[in-house]
This record gives structure tokens, sequence and C-alpha cells, in this order.
């Protein structure tokens, strides 16, 4: 699986966590001295805030003591005593209005007026008013060029009589009283300053801003600001310290033995057969991390041990895979390794190979026939003969059953086909009869070899020695086939694509297919009494023949979708009328749909052609070898449904009178190899044979007429029906006019 | 467990009852009249009982009515039932309630103080039905005396200067012959604007030359001239201790044949214990 991250090491990771703790305590530190200056700016505003009000307070007492004096001087009998008289009112300004002892020294100047609001006399007042108005004034500051006045107006009433003598007005300087007032504990009063920038009459409330004033300083938050600052500097510098001392001391502790436990599985992962290192045995100081070492080290060792052991085992059982038990050949197993490795070699395409492909002919029959003891024994001979002329005995594989292959490496193919040869000679040479075999045993042998200017041939080497070898089990075809260019075309015509979709069609659909019809004459009157049916393709318009049908069919398996194609197109051929009323029909049915379960149903509808039609059924004489009894029980029950069982190939293969003897056979048809000895000269087998089988109550049918001679001569050994060109071939439609035209003419 | 009160602490709670119960509020009415100067006068009438005397006390030297010396002895014979009457002259100033300082200007004179004495006598006589007994204390006692002096038959029935005093008398007297003369030399020339002078404890007391010389002409002899000349005689309530007057004082007034009484003890303001023994002493005189 694919890993999302890629590991690091353990230094880099406690690099990483230090570097990040050092972040953390900077970030950390960092916060808190700003959560330090807001806790200061906190104090500063709220400090401010009070300050203000010290301020306030302090001037609103200033301005009250000023009213209260400013009140009693109203009070003040001598006052209304000039108010009521000011003949006197100069001297009485002079020694008595601003000397008195109800005014404090910071009243600076006093002034009378009557009820009218004037002066009482123009006495020298530079600043206060020499006319007051009596509805609005009664307090304000007049900004001076040195500092604030306040000046006060107090009315000087009559009480019981309800009625104002005057006013009497005070100038006072404010900021001494306010100095002195004694409210600053948060305020320096020795900062106090006013802006006096401006000359101005003003109210109390306007005063304020223009004061100016500096905070004495908080010891308790100057100290608390100190203590904090140097408990978190000393902290973070304690943590700082801590964390580059505990780094070195963490490589030193954890990350050595960590690095050297991961050296150590590095150095058993790159020499796992190796003993666990000397160095790896020192202990280390960490007792988990020393656990984990011990761990290791025994891990390693008893991995060892299982390790040898597997080696051990997987030898025996490399050698059980790599040879046949059987022959002692090297197994398939064997043959794909061998195969991959001369692919790794040879790919460039240097260098010669040869690959030889045995195949015991009719194997199974002699199998089915002898049994699988004599089958086994046929094929260690065989493997033992072709073992014996092979240059090296290594050099045979067993692919499976009774195919062998041989690889010859820098062989040239002619001495590959001595090989072949001398194989084929020294296993017709050898008296296979002490095993029990009394038939001939025949080996084919297909060759392919690869050419120094075709790179690829190596990889297409065994379809080439397969090729081959069918061309050499081809009938009349020598048992040893070197393959050619000629022959790859003749094989991939067969196994195109164009063939392979037209035989689906044609098993799977019925598209394409057609039934040629080849008569089977009665050889006593020459009439045609039966006709073979005989599957024919026709693609995109043209016909595809048999030689290349039925090698694919059998390559795929598809005998049975054949043959009920078959049974299909020929019943339809029959509800058309194509064949002649009150004639035969014969059908071949392949081995595997002999014992197919569904054969019955297929073939029921045929059953109702019966009255008018003769239907025979063609066994493949070869292909009945397997499921004998199988095949034997279904042909019994087809014979009770009302079919007629033929032979085919009689004498082609090598059970031949055993099958006769044991399948409830009607017709015996001989093979055309068979037949053929008639041409040539009389032979006693043939006619004695044909006798025998005649003598059992078989009819006999011979295939491959084509003289009139052979006819006759045939006719006379008692065979009752001849088939052949010379009766004509398979055609698609039968001619019903001409059929007494075909009659024998055995004097031509 | 006994409660031990202390000695001196029964004293001083027997005491503070005393004073509480002396200082009970009376019924009084608030007087003011205006004067022919133009000013409002007051004072303070304490309505006693009909069949008893009525009785004016005057205050001393720039005083009012509330000074403590005329207080204390108004509320008692009050106490006692005597209708009492405390005015407090204007010194030139309408409702005067103050004291007068002595840097203060003033624009009284010896003559607008017995004229407003005489206005509450009558004023008293009407209210009362009855001719009054005069009380003065200190130069207050002097302004009766010059109303006394003015009148030849004046409305009372009986007149008693508490410590009388004269200017240009005693050792407290900071005013001289030679001031007098001053004075009298800016009025001869025409002055008579505002001068600082020296009158009894006022060392820069303001006022015209005319005004000043209308107290200092009450010098001693001519206070022991009008004693042996009045058509009332008064009796004269000293203080052992009074400090104030002179040692030739006492014998002078006694040489003149005036009924001194003295209180042995007492300073020139009667105060501590010795308000009781003035007190006592008023009411004897009183009750004769």
């Amino acid at each position: 699986m694919k890993t999302l991250f890629r590991p690091i090491s353990i230094t880099l990771f406690t690099a990483f966590f230090v570097v990040l703790f050092l972040i953390l305590l900077f970030v950390f530190g960092r916060i808190t001295f700003q959560q330090i200056d807001q806790l200061d700016s906190t104090f500063q505003q709220t400090s401010r805030a009070r300050a203000e009000a010290e301020i306030e307070r302090g001037l609103g007492l200033s301005i009250e003591k000023i009213r209260n004096q400013t009140r009693l001087l109203a009070e003040w009998e001598e006052v209304r005593q000039q108010l009521h008289n000011p003949t006197f009112y100069s001297y009485w300004y002079r020694h008595r209005a601003k000397t008195n002892d109800l005014i404090s020294s910071h009243v600076i100047d006093v002034a009378l007026y009557d009820a009218k609001g004037r002066m009482l006399n123009l006495v020298d007042t530079a600043l206060l008013p020499q006319e007051i108005d009596i509805e609005k004034d009664r307090e304000y500051i007049l900004m001076s060029q040195f500092e604030p006045l306040l000046v006060m107006i107090e009315p000087v009433k009559d009480v019981e009589r309800d009625r104002t003598f005057g006013y009497v007005a005070t100038l006072s300087r404010i900021f001494p009283l306010f100095l002195a007032s004694g409210q600053f504990n948060l305020v320096n009063a020795e900062t106090l300053s006013v802006d006096n920038k401006h000359d101005d009459i003003i109210s109390e409330q306007e005063l304020k801003p223009l004061i100016h004033y500096q905070l004495n300083s908080d010891e308790y938050a100057d100290k608390l600001r100190q203590v904090m600052t140097k408990t978190v500097t000393t902290l973070a510098s304690l943590a700082a310290i801590l964390s580059l001392i505990i780094f070195p001391l963490s490589a030193r502790i954890m990350s050595r033995p960590i690095l050297r436990i991961a050296q150590q599985i590095d150095s058993l992962k790159n020499k796992p057969r190796e003993p666990v290192h000397e160095e790896f045995q020192q202990p280390l100081l960490i007792r988990e991390l020393d656990k984990i070492r011990q761990s290791l080290n025994d891990y390693h060792n008893q991995l060892s041990d299982v390790s040898t052991t597997l080696t051990e085992k997987n030898r025996q059982l490399q050698n059980l895979t790599h040879h046949d038990p059987l022959t002692g050949a090297r197994s398939r197993s064997a043959f794909d390794e061998f195969w991959h490795e001369i692919n790794d070699v040879f790919q460039s395409g240097r260098g010669r190979v040869s690959l030889i492909l045995f195949d015991v002919d009719h194997f199974r029959a002699v199998n089915d026939t002898y049994g699988h003891e004599v089958g086994d024994e046929l094929l260690i001979t065989v493997s033992q003969l072709i073992k014996s002329n092979l240059p090296s005995r290594d050099q045979l594989f067993r692919l499976g059953g009774d195919e062998f292959t041989a690889v010859l490496i820098g062989c040239h193919p002619r001495k590959a086909m001595q090989i072949a040869k001398q194989v084929h000679m020294a296993v017709s040479r050898y008296p296979f009869g002490k095993l029990g075999i009394r038939e001939p045993v025949r080996i084919s042998m297909g060759i392919a070899h690869t050419r120094p200017s075709d790179v690829s041939s190596l990889a297409s080497l065994q379809w080439q020695a397969n090729t081959a070898i069918y061309h050499a089990k081809r009938p009349g075809q020598s048992n040893i086939a070197l393959f050619s260019e000629q022959m790859a075309e003749t094989t991939q015509g067969l196994f195109s694509n164009r063939t392979n979709s037209a035989v689906f069609a044609a098993v799977s659909q019925g598209t394409g297919l057609m039934m040629h019809y080849q008569p089977i004459v009665d050889l006593r009157t020459g009439q045609p009494q039966y006709f073979e049916a005989l599957a024919r393709i026709v693609h995109e318009g043209q016909l595809i023949m048999p030689s290349h049908i039925f090698p694919l069919i059998e390559a795929r398996g598809l005998e049975v979708d054949l043959d009920r194609a078959v049974f299909r197109r020929t019943l339809h051929d029959l509800r058309k009328g194509m064949i002649p009323s009150g004639s035969g029909i014969s059908i071949n049915i392949s081995a595997p749909t002999l014992v197919e379960s569904d054969l019955f149903d297929w073939l029921e509808e045929m059953c109702a052609y019966m009255h008018d039609y003769k239907i025979l059924l063609e066994i493949t004489e070869t292909a009945l070898i397997t499921q004998m009894q199988t095949a034997r029980s279904h042909l019994s029950r087809l014979q009770s449904m009302g079919f007629r069982i033929a032979l085919d190939d009689f004498g082609s293969g090598y059970s031949s009178l055993r099958y006769l003897g044991t399948m409830p056979v009607d017709v015996v048809k001989f093979d055309i190899n068979l037949t053929r000895l008639v041409d040539t000269q009389s032979n006693p087998i043939l006619t004695h044979l044909a006798q025998m089988i005649l003598d059992c109550g078989h009819l006999l049918v011979a295939e491959g007429i084509e003289s009139a001679a052979s006819a006759k001569q045939l006719a006379s050994l008692g065979f009752r029906y001849g088939q052949g060109f010379y009766f004509g071939k398979p055609n698609s439609t039968i001619d019903m006019g001409t059929d007494d035209s075909q009659q024998i003419n055995y004097s031509a | 467990m006994s409660i031990f009160i202390p000695t001196r602490s029964l004293l001083g709670i027997l005491l503070t009852c005393c004073l509480l119960l002396t200082t009970t509020p009376v019924l009084s009415d608030l007087i003011a009249e205006q004067q022919s100067s133009g000013f409002i006068a007051t004072a303070q009438l304490l309505p006693g009982e009909a069949q008893k005397k009525a009785i004016l006390i005057l205050h001393g030297f720039l005083q009012t009515r509330d000074f403590f010396t005329v207080r204390r002895l108004g509320e008692a014979l009050h106490d006692m039932g005597y209708t009492v009457l405390l005015p407090s002259l204007t010194l030139g100033i309408d409702n005067r309630r103050q004291s007068l300082a002595c840097e203060a200007i003033h624009s009284h004179s010896m003559d607008q103080d017995t004229e407003e004495i005489g206005f509450w006598i009558n004023w008293l006589q009407r209210r009362t039905g009855k001719r009054p007994t005069l009380i003065g204390h200190s130069v207050g006692s002097l302004e009766l005396l010059a109303y006394l002096d003015e009148e030849p038959d004046p409305p009372i029935e009986q007149a008693i200067l508490i410590s009388l005093i004269a200017f240009v008398q005693g050792p407290i007297a900071k005013e001289n012959e030679a001031e007098r003369q001053r004075a009298q030399q800016q009025l001869a020339h025409g002055d008579n604007s505002l001068t600082h002078y020296y009158l009894a404890y006022c060392d820069s007391y303001t006022t015209t030359p005319e005004n000043y010389l209308s107290y200092v002409t009450w010098d001693g002899n001519k206070t022991l001239e009008v004693l042996n000349n009045l058509a009332v005689e008064p009796t004269i309530v000293l203080g052992g201790e009074d400090r104030r007057l002179g040692d030739d004082w006492l014998p002078s007034l006694r040489q003149v044949g005036v009924e001194v009484v003295e209180i042995p003890g007492a300073n020139h303001f009667f105060d501590h214990e010795y308000e009781f023994d003035l007190v006592d002493s008023i009411q004897k005189l009183l009750e004769r």
C-alpha cells in the first residue's frame, strides 16, 4: 500500500519537538507579555478615570469652597452696610473688602454691585466686570494669561424682607486652591498644569479638559508587572535551557539506542542470513529498548532457523515440483521457469533455441484399452527413450499427459531433426509388446527453432512446435514435422478470427451452417440408400472447409454444440423435404455428444420422420474410447428409439474389434485407408475381416470408393453399401430426379 | 455586679443636664423697627409674666444681643418671669446681626445709639405698659447712661449698669487725649473724613472725627459727672476682678455716691460660675 507520508527519523522528530516547544514558549511568552501590557493598559485606563474623578472632585471642592466664601461675604453685614450706604465704598474696598476673615488669600478681588448689577463705585478691578447680568451671571472661569480665575457672584439678600440689596463678586485663584485640596492620590500634583492658551470665559466643565497632569506611578502595578515579567522571563529561560539540555540528553539516552535498533533492523533486513553483529549484542541503556534489541536478536535467530528449515523444505519441494515423479522428467512448472529464464537470456534474439514437442499417438486409447498401469509404463519408456537421445537428460520436460518437450539451446535445426528421427526410430524399434501393448506405438514430434533474424520467434516457439505437431498428427503425414511459414499460414487460417467467428456463429445460432449430403449407395443396386450429412460453414460467401472447422471445434471443445446445430439443421432439411422420402440419412455424432444426457431430447424430434426415413447415427470408433459404459447404454437406447448405429472409420483406430464386440452397432463403415487395400491387391485380411463382421450380423459400408472396380470388388466382399467420389461428392442439394442415373455401372 | 460612676463623671452629667435646661428655646418675638436714620433695628422680646418687670438689656461695644453675658442674663431673667427685650444697636448697619469689627467703617455715633435706646424704651413701655428697667453691660451701660443723661425724665423703672466703663479710662483704653485732640482738630478744619483711631480695644477704629468724638467725649470724668447728676440713680454691678477697669474706677464711683455692687472674683464679662452670681445680684436688685 502506498503510504501517505515518508517516515521521519527520531532525531528530526526530537529536533522538531524542541523547535516546536521553543516556538510555543515564545508565543506563550509573547501572549503573556501582551496580556501584561493589556493589564497595564487597563490599570492605566482605570487610573486615568480615577484621576479624572480626582480632578473633578478637587475642582468641585475648590469651587465649592470659593462659593461658600463668596456666600459668607454676601451675608457679611459690612457688605450690606456698603450696599446701603456706599459713601465709603472706595475706602471699604481698599481696606476691608479683601482683608477680612471671611475670605482666604486665594480671593484676589472683590466687588459689590447694586441691585441692578452696577458696580457701586468704579474701583480698579481689572478683571471683575463693571456691570453684571443679574439674570445670568453667577459663576464662571476667566482664563487669564497666567492662570484660570474663578469669578463667583452671589446676591446679597434681606431674607426677612425677601429683597436683594445687591451682589458681591469675588475673583479667586482657583488653581492654588485646587492644588491645596488634597484630593490627589493618582494625579501627580506636581505635574498639574493648565493650558492657558485660551483667553476666554469658560465654564467649570470646559476647564477640565484644559487641565494636564501625569499620573503618579502605581507602585503596586509597577511591582506586579516587574514580578510577572521577571517570572515569565525566568520561566521561559529555564524552559529554553531545559529544552536545550533535554535535546542532547534525549539524543543520548533515547535517540541513539532507537537509531541503533533501526540500524539493527536495517542490517537484519539487508543481510537476513548473517548472524547478529557484535555491535548489536551490546546492552542498551534504556531497559525497554534493550528488551526490543534482545527480542530482535531472538526473533532473528529464530527466523534464521526457520529460514534454514524453509530453505531445505523449499529445495525439496522445488525438486518435487520440478520433476515429474512418474517419468523422472522435469515438470511443467520447471519448464515454465526454464522457459522464463530462456526468455530473459535470449530476449535479444541472439543464440539458437530449438523446441521439440513429443506426443504419444492414441495414448488415451492405449490407456483405456490396457489400463493406467500400462499407460504409465508406456510413458516411462517413451520418456527414457527420448532422454537417451537428447544431449542432456535434464532437457526433457513432461508437459502433461503424454506430451513431452525438449529445449535444445545452441542446437542447429538439423541437429534437432536428427534427434527427432533418432527418437522416432528408438520408439519404433522398442518392443512395447513386453508391456502388453499389441498395437504399434507411434510418437509424433513437432519441431520449432528460433530464427536469428526474428527477435520475436522465441516467444512463438511453443506455438510453432504445437502447430508442427498438429501437422505431424494429421493423417498421411510424417510423424515428424518441422515448423514452416506455410504451416503457419495454414494454421493461422484455421485459428483466424474470421474462422473463429464463423464457427461460433454456426454452432451457437446456426448462422452459415449448412449440410452437404453425400450419397451412400447400395452396391447391389447402385441406388442411394442413405445420404451422409456433412457439416459445412459458409461465411461471407465463402465455404469454410472441414479441415479448418474440426480442429477448431476440437480445440475449443465445441463438439456437442456443433452436433446439436447439425441436428437442427438436418431436421430443418427434413422438414423442407430436401432429402428424398424413403431414403436414409446418416448423421455423425462425436464422442462427447454420445455421452451427453440431453442427446435423446435433441433427437426425439427426428423420430417423427422415421416412417419416411431411415436414420443412421455414425459413431467414430476412435471416439468411443472414454466412458464406454455410458456410450454403450446410450447407443442401446438410441437403437430402441429406432435409430441405427454405424461404427465410422473402422480400421483407423486401435480398438476396432474390441469396440465392435462390445458396442451395439448395426453398421460398420470401413475407413478409407482400409478400403484402399482393395485397390492394390487382394488382401486376405480384409476379406476375412469383412466376412467376420458380416457373420456377426453387421452391415458393411466402404468409404472412399473412387472407381467402379473398387465398388465391384467391395461388393463381392460382402459390402452392402459404398460411399465415395465415384458415387457422388458431398453437395448442398440432392438431385431427386437423377437417382436412377446414379445406378452403379460396374462395367464402366 | 455593682455600677460605679465616678463623682467627676456624675458632676459632668448633671452640668450637661443643667446646660440643656438653660438652653431650652424660649418663646420669643423678633422685633424689627425702622429707625429715624432709615436703618432697620431689631430686638428680641422675651415675654414674661405680666406682673413682673419689663427689662431692656443692652449689649456692649460693637456687640449684639447675642453676646453671651447679655444673652444669658436676659434668658435667665426671662426664666424668672420678667419680660426681657434684647435690642441690637444698628451701628449704622441695616438689620445688623453680627458684631462689628474694629476695622469696619463705623458710621454710627453715640447720639444715634441713645436715640435707638430711647426708641426701644418707649417701644417696651408701650408694649408692656410698664416703665422698663434698664440693664446695660460695659459700653452698653455707658450708652444707657448717655441716654439717661439726655432724658431729664426718662420713663424707666430702674437702671442697673453692669461693668460700667468709660472711654479714655482703664488699662485697655487705647484712645487718649491726643487722639481726641486730633479728631477735634480734624473737625475744626472741616475734615470729617474716615480716619483710623484708637478706641476702646480697637487699634484701628475707622470713623469720622465727629462720630469718634461722640464716643470719646464720654470719658471717666464725664461719666462720673453724669452719674452724680442723674435723676434716676442707677445701680452699678462690677466684677471684683474686672481688669478692664482702672484701679481708681470703683473708688471713683463710690466717691460720687452711686450704689455699686461688687461681685468678688468676677471679670468684666461675668463668665463661668460668676454668671449665676450676676443673675443672683440682678435678681436681688430687681426684687427691691
